[in-house]
């Protein structure tokens, strides 16, 4: 992580109850500006939980501040500088798409009409449609121009893509990495489909059970963590490495390994960095999954 | 202002079939069944014994009447409108959108509770305004057919309208505000109970009343005062029979006096201890809905 930029988020201690059940353990991370975060978990993980947090829609435990503010204390100001998408396709839906852009202009102090106009040309997307006649993948579109014309410092994106195509979800990231992304601007991001989004990645954290057991730059993941396809006579060398995690697969043996060299890895099959959904899928098997832990 | 003028539109835009719509559609079937009794003849009005009495003012009563309508229509609307508007964000799963943007809960239920005494408002007086306009010429064709149905001048009947505007809007208004706690009462039940916020609304207060009384007649010698209040603030406004006397009873008896007679009937510090109450209401449930995320 780049230790120097400003952080845009601080959270020390984050804990969430509902009920008797115990979402968050006391997380602790921070996110500095300029950066493309995934908070990656499996369901019940508690990302959205943590998101909510952030976004100050939920009252929770130890210390949050975002852009120097508390969440749920300053929601309302903090929206001023923040943007979200949340799981749910949640435009309202008696509005037609100008209304909706006149409602935002009026409401929304960094909300740029003109650049909501811009990035909606070239699709389907007319302001007299009906938003409750608009497909899912236009809902997307529209959501995805409206929260790009607002000029924030943090953008936070809850499964954006969730019953997408493929075709809209590739868009939609291209249009975000082309048309947003900018040095001021930061963007935490959770989805399912960690592949599909790994190469705009700067940084990711990834939450098992209400605990962080990873958060790393994406430099830093491609050092520390290989993976080996072993060749079947180098089997026991490769497991005498303590690998975090093997697979055979259609007689294949796969291993994950943690601050292994490749000069040490090569010799024994082919090796590389793991795809972020297989270093995920690693870490959850681990029983300690903290990094240097094992 | 902006922003609220913004919300205020948005509540319109979301609810316009019951304040619009529906009016519009009732203004017109109204006056086409009336229109054509008239003109088929079927419409039979027989003279009361003893004369019309309010031949001459038969026309001030009509519009008085109206408004009476229409403010029974706007009380009944506003009563649906309160037990979804406060919870339809969460219905139509929008309710993240607008928390994503720089608008706290408390301004945006105030602006759901004002769209009520405003634009509803404003669009009832003018279905109230437009039915009354539209009454003149049907007592026209009335009067035709029937001798014993008298009708005012043009300049006259312009004048009562007019008088009957102020005073209908008036009591519009004021009707709002004696009733804003029960509105109040019922959108802060549906933040949590949605559309049951309607019969809770009724058989808390009736279940409270029912243990008053069970009380008082155990014996306990305990007084009756939750029930003997509500009693009292649901009879405060004249029935309809009682403003007809005041318009056309008495030598005097106009619109004005009309708006007379309620103002001096209107008991003011009830009137702002039932507007703090709502306010105390809206703030709850503005805080309630401030730790809701979820559909």
């Amino acid at each position: 992580m780049s230790g120097e930029a400003p952080a845009i988020a601080r959270v020390r201690g984050l804990t969430k109850r509902f009920g008797r059940k115990s979402v968050l353990h006391g997380i602790d991370f921070t996110i500095p500006a300029g950066r493309i975060y995934a908070l990656v978990g499996h369901n019940g993980a508690g990302k959205t939980t943590a998101l909510n947090a952030l976004l100050g829609l939920t009252e929770c435990g130890g210390e949050v501040e975002v852009l120097g503010l508390r969440p749920f204390r300053d929601r309302a100001k903090l929206m001023r500088q923040v943007a979200f998408v949340s799981d749910v396709a949640s435009l309202p839906r008696f509005l037609r798409v100008g209304q909706l852009f006149d409602l935002v202009t009026a409401i929304h102090p960094s909300f740029d009409r003109r650049k909501a106009v811009h990035f909606l040309q070239g699709t389907d997307l007319k302001p007299e449609l009906k938003i409750k006649t608009l497909s899912k993948g236009m809902i997307a579109q529209l959501h995805l121009a409206l929260v790009m014309a607002i000029d924030a410092r943090l953008l936070v994106l809850d499964e954006p893509t969730l019953g997408l195509d493929i075709i809209y979800r590739k868009r939609f990231y291209r249009r975000l990495l082309e048309d947003y992304m900018s040095e001021e601007r930061t963007i935490l991001i959770t989805t399912h489909q960690v592949d599909e989004i790994e190469f705009m990645l700067s940084d990711v954290i990834f939450l098992r059970d209400g605990s962080i057991i990873l958060d790393m730059s994406m430099e830093e993941l491609g050092t520390r963590f290989q993976q080996l396809i072993v060749d079947k006579e180098s089997l026991a060398a490769a497991e005498a490495l303590a690998p975090i995690y093997a697979e055979t697969r259609f007689g294949q043996t796969a291993m994950v390994f943690e601050g292994r060299s490749l000069d040490e890895l090569t010799p024994l099959g082919q090796a590389s960095t793991p795809s972020l959904s297989d270093l995920f899928f690693a870490l959850m098997q681990r029983d300690t999954a903290k990094p240097g832990e094992a | 202002m902006r922003v609220m003028t913004a919300l205020v539109k948005r509540e319109f835009l979301e609810h316009r079939i019951a304040f619009l719509y529906a009016p519009a559609l009732l203004l017109l079937a109204v006056s086409l069944a009336v229109l054509l009794a008239f003109v088929s003849g079927h419409a039979e009005v027989e003279e009361p014994s003893g004369g019309l009495p309010i031949t001459q003012k038969l026309y001030l009563v009509g519009v008085a009447a109206n408004f009476f309508l229409w403010s029974g229509y706007l009380l009944i609307a506003l009563v649906f409108y309160y037990a979804d508007s406060f919870s339809a964000d969460r219905r139509n799963n929008a309710l993240l959108f607008w928390k994503s943007m720089p608008q706290s809960d408390l301004k945006v239920l105030t602006s759901k509770a004002l769209a009520g005494i405003t634009v509803f408002l404003a669009l009832i007086l003018g279905f109230a305004v437009l039915s009354a306009v539209v009454l003149y010429p049907l007592l026209l064709v009335g009067a035709a057919r029937h001798p014993m149905i008298a009708v005012p001048g043009l300049g006259e009947a312009a004048l009562v309208l007019l008088q009957m505007t102020l005073v209908g809007g008036a009591y519009l208004v004021l009707i709002l505000l004696w009733y804003a706690p029960m509105l109040a009462w019922i959108a802060g039940l549906s933040t949590h109970f949605r559309r049951w916020s309607i019969p809770l609304a009724f058989l808390i207060p009736a279940a409270v009343v029912l243990l008053e009384r069970i009380i008082a007649i155990s014996g306990t010698g305990a007084e009756r005062p939750i029930g003997t209040y509500l009693v009292w603030r649901f009879e405060r406004f004249p029935e309809p029979v009682e403003a007809a006397t005041i318009l056309i009873g008495q030598t005097d008896g106009g619109p004005f006096t009309l708006l007379s007679h309620i103002l001096s009937n209107i008991d003011w510090l009830q009137m702002a201890t039932g507007l703090i109450f709502t306010a105390g209401i809206l703030y709850l449930a503005s805080e309630y809905r401030r730790r809701r995320i979820e559909a």
